[in-house]
């Protein structure tokens, strides 16, 4: 979907930045009417902020935990309030069931996001498309450069070769012109694979297939920041790291969730980086409303890493256009500190011993910094 | 003798990203492996639904596309999986015919993304934009 | 396709598109047409695409070769040297490690070299080479008997270490680029500090970093009763949040962050690191100014910029640590272009213990000095919009994309020389959550469900029915 443009449907869709809502709906409190006063006291009383049921998740995997919900209504819960988590077979939102059941042609009144698959089916037509034309050019260019080469091969001079070469570059702009010119919405028919077959059940519906996963550090947000996941946070943290820890086992997981919490409670959409080589990619409210600003790499704060590291980084997500930020993670207490708090099940001990501090590195031309 | 840890569910998730995400066709976890650092290495295998580079001439006899082998591979946030040089030449000697070029590493990340990339056997031309 | 000079590696488009013009290859036969021996290039290969890979033909090899052969002549035929009138000799002198010049003169005084009260002029050995390779100074070496003429390759033997080459190196690159560039420890001309004197308030200072301290503990004292609250697992049984901010106040009390110095009274608040820290080489090498006409040797003011060289190839140097880092913003002194803009710099930084204004009156060229301090600012102003016209979203961003304290680290790869700047930023400062209270959406009033109030009612459901909320 374009981003930036919201919508009336996606201000209502996304309404609430958090699983947890406000209560933001209490009556209108007037000063001089004290049945008023009666009614919101009524119902502040009776309201509260916890969800009236659990998110389940599922853990699977031993040695490299994948943490699941599987429930459709529950995944796209998670989606529309905060968007946490991804779906497996998609590329963040989990719209594999709809983008299938559009891609085989199948009704299925039981979607729930299905306008968001549509756009981005269309979206990926887009893209399919244009790749489609980038290989046609490649392929005009390839023939044309066989034309020079047979000419250099054949031994023709300097002058022949910039002929060849004027008249070749004027076909190949006229190509690309041409290519701009052609509609994007010539439909073609999807063909169905022998392996479609097995995606469809008894009652003609589309099978579920896909889960939405979340990062540790959502599912540790989740069960420890707000009450959202039905697993309690020392039970996932002994899933996670195991049942006795030394403090490297634990450090990268703790340090990760620091940096986690840090940018999610000050409101930005923290989601991975991995896309971008980077540990998070921040987003000012989601990613159907704006492109993702920063690129997040958390760092021990006293271990710097070899030049080329930076620089490698520097380059891939200067090359996307987004700030890079160092996030450097200090701890203030001893390991054995951690440790005994760890023990305890303290995690807000834990979590709050640890201070941040931001950097934001970028490549700099002189030439372009004179005036 | 060490019981080597099988990645049956690894393979399964790659072997789904591939067939209904990717939309390839006859994806299958091959049976043979080597061991590795405790682990099983299974390649799988399949056919893309287009080219995979542009630069590819990887056509097979028939004219179809060629068969890609695939290598799954686990990425943590806060634990790592190691792939060493070494290895992948154990894989190109013994998991895969001998006219492969080419592994298809296929990244299963924690936060729920496949990403793949190339791993070539020896030097290979860079690919022209 | 026509061959392009091969002097550059190739890097694959889609990068930063803005660095895109510094990294193309210079076009030499251009330069080749200022040279006056070119007849020998007949064709002037011009720039076009590169040829992908070598295809073994003669053709190419030729193109080749005419390519090469332009950037070679041009190298050699080009005339070099200075007319015998307008020499400049300068000798350098073993003992101190600079260089003199008996009779100087030349554009170059204004911004480099120093004379002594005696009248002498030096310049020191980074300027020396540089000058000398521009063929600006003539070098020599005084004996006894007689001058004797150094070569380049002379002069590059007389470099001390690698160090002292590599600040060579950056200080040539940005000179080349018209940039004023002085050691960060050259002391010869009246330095311009952002801090007051120490005299003058290291006691309030000093006051002020005990007050920091206490308040700063008091408040990590406080976080933590508060969060202990929030991340009990009893928090929504007995509290209730009737906003999102409500409920982002309490998540953002857990992890404490850097403060950092953000305007003028921050700053002269934070303390400053004078004594460099001696478990590191890394230090601020070079001030900086943007070229300008109107520089003033004597007293130039606060730099633009602060330069630190990193060599990543020497084996007892690293990247620098966030503590390294840190310590290097703490001894930043320049124009910190975060502060407001029309920020009077005269008027608030000091020149040799007084305030820069009052120096400057004090100068004998006063009604000059003035004009030529004042110019240049003011322009600045005027030509960009002011910060504070844009709307707040737009300036958050600005300050988080921007950050605060700057530096560049200079970093020498075996000759090849980038920057980085290093921006200290503060994320934990700026709120960006959305509010759906702040941000409602119009709707009209029969569009409310009667139920609950709430906006269940769109074009689609947008919860799912399970875990809605009673």
């Amino acid at each position: 979907m374009s981003k930036g443009k919201s919508n009336y449907t996606s201000q209502l869709r996304y309404k609430f930045p958090l699983p947890i809502h406000p209560i933001d709906d209490l009556p209108l409190l007037i000063l001089h009417n004290p049945v008023s006063w009666i009614c919101y006291l009524y119902k502040y009383m009776k309201s509260h902020n916890r969800l009236q049921k659990r998110i389940h998740v599922e853990i699977n995997g031993d040695s490299f935990p994948h943490i699941l919900v599987e429930d459709q209504g529950q995944m796209i819960y998670l989606w529309d309030n905060g968007f946490f988590g991804t779906g497996q077979l998609s590329r963040s939102e989990p719209t594999w069931r709809s983008r299938t059941s559009i891609r085989l042609g199948i009704n299925d009144d039981t979607l729930q996001n299905e306008q968001s698959a549509k756009s981005q089916v269309a979206l990926e037509k887009l893209t399919e498309r244009r790749r489609q034309q980038r290989l046609e050019f490649k392929r005009e260019r390839d023939k044309s450069e066989k034309q020079l080469l047979e000419l250099r091969r054949k031994g023709g001079s300097i002058e022949e070769e910039e002929a060849l070469l004027e008249k070749e570059r004027e076909a190949l702009r006229e190509y690309k012109a041409n290519q701009l010119l052609k509609s994007v919405d010539e439909e073609e028919p999807n063909e169905l694979r022998m392996e479609d077959e097995n995606l469809i059940d008894e009652n003609g519906r589309i099978i579920k297939l896909e889960s939405l996963q979340l990062m540790p550090v959502e599912a540790i947000f989740l069960s420890y920041a707000l009450p959202v996941i039905d697993i309690p946070i020392p039970e996932l943290m002994e899933r996670l790291c195991g049942g006795t820890v030394e403090y490297e086992t634990i450090h990268k997981l703790i340090t990760r969730y620091v940096a986690y919490h840090h940018y999610r409670s000050h409101g930005w959409c923290v989601r991975s980086g991995i896309k971008f080589g980077c540990d998070y990619i921040l987003y000012k409210r989601g990613p159907p409303f704006q492109h993702a600003e920063f690129c997040i790499m958390v760092m021990d704060a006293e271990v710097p890493r070899d030049y080329t590291w930076y620089s490698t980084v520097a380059r891939v997500t200067g090359g996307a256009r987004k700030t890079f930020v160092l996030c450097y993670v200090q701890r203030l207490v001893s390991q054995d500190k951690i440790l005994e708090a760890w023990d305890r099940k303290d995690f807000t001990t834990i979590f709050s011993s640890y201070k941040v501090a931001e950097v934001i590195y970028k490549r700099w031309v002189p030439g372009k910094n004179r005036d | 003798m060490e019981v080597l840890h099988k990645r049956h569910e690894l393979e399964e998730l790659v072997k789904n990203n591939l067939l209904h995400f990717q939309l390839w066709s006859n994806v299958q976890v091959q049976n043979e492996y080597i061991p590795w650092k405790g682990m099983e290495l299974r390649l799988l295998t399949g056919k893309p639904s287009q080219k995979l580079s542009n630069d590819d001439e990887n056509l097979g006899t028939d004219g179809t596309l060629m068969t890609e082998y695939i290598l799954p591979i686990n990425m943590s946030q806060y634990k790592t999986e190691f792939i060493t040089i070494q290895c992948l030449d154990m894989i190109f000697e013994k998991l895969c015919p001998e006219y492969v070029k080419r592994l298809v590493l296929a990244i299963v990340s924690d936060d729920g993304t496949t990403v793949f990339y190339f791993a070539y056997k020896g030097i290979h031309k860079p690919k022209r934009n | 396709m026509s061959i392009a000079i091969p002097a550059n590696i190739q890097i694959s488009a889609g990068e930063d598109a803005d660095l895109e013009d510094d990294e193309q290859t210079q076009d030499w036969s251009e330069i080749a047409k200022l040279s006056r021996t070119n007849e020998a290039i007949a064709v002037i290969p011009k720039r076009g695409e590169k040829d992908f890979e070598p295809d073994e033909t003669n053709m190419q090899e030729l193109l080749l070769y005419r390519a090469q052969k332009a950037m070679f002549d041009t190298l050699t035929n080009f005339i070099r040297g200075s007319i015998i009138k307008s020499q400049v000799k300068a000798y350098y002198i073993p003992e101190t490690h600079l260089a003199y010049i008996p009779q100087p003169r030349g554009n170059f005084m204004n911004t480099m070299g120093r004379a002594t009260s005696s009248g002498d002029f030096f310049l020191q050995f980074h300027e020396f080479v540089y000058l000398a390779e521009r063929g600006t100074v003539t070098p020599f070496i005084k004996t006894e008997e007689l001058d004797i003429p150094l070569s380049i390759q002379d002069l590059y033997v007389l470099f001390k270490d690698q160090n002292e080459l590599d600040t060579f190196a950056i200080y040539a690159h940005l000179k080349r680029l018209g940039f004023i560039v002085t050691s960060a420890d050259d002391t010869s001309y009246d330095t311009t500090s952002f801090y007051a004197p120490s005299s003058v308030c290291s006691k309030r200072s000093h006051l002020q970093l005990l007050y920091n301290a206490l308040t700063g503990s008091l408040a990590q004292q406080k976080i933590s009763l508060h969060n202990r609250w929030f991340f009990s697992p009893w928090n929504f049984y007995f509290q209730k949040y009737t906003s999102s901010p409500q409920l982002y106040r309490g998540l953002n009390t857990l992890i404490p962050s850097t403060n950092i110095p953000k305007t003028v009274i921050d700053l002269r608040g934070t303390f400053r690191d004078t004594v460099q820290n001696e478990n590191t080489d890394l230090k601020i090498n070079f001030n900086v100014w943007k070229p300008q006409t109107n520089y003033k040797k004597k007293s130039p003011g606060l730099p633009d910029y602060q330069v630190v060289i990193y060599n990543k190839n020497d084996p007892s140097s690293h990247f620098p640590t966030y503590s390294e880092i840190k310590g290097i913003f703490n001894s930043l002194d320049y124009k910190f272009e975060f502060l407001q803009e029309g920020m009077d710099w005269d008027a608030s930084t000091y020149t040799n213990g007084i305030k820069r204004s009052e120096y400057l009156t004090s100068l004998k060229s006063k009604a000059k000095q003035k004009k030529s301090s004042d110019n240049p600012m003011n322009k600045n102003v005027k030509t960009r919009r002011p910060a504070s016209s844009f709307s707040p979203q737009v300036q958050q961003l600005r300050r988080l994309r921007n950050g605060f304290r700057t530096f560049l680290l200079a970093i020498m790869d075996d000759g090849i020389i980038s920057f980085v700047k290093i921006s200290e930023a503060d994320f934990g400062s700026e709120n960006v959550w959305h509010s759906p209270m702040l941000h409602k959406v119009r709707k009209s009033p029969f569009n409310r469900n009667k139920k609950n109030g709430k906006n269940v009612e769109g074009p689609q459901k947008f919860s799912a029915s399970t875990i809605e909320k009673k």
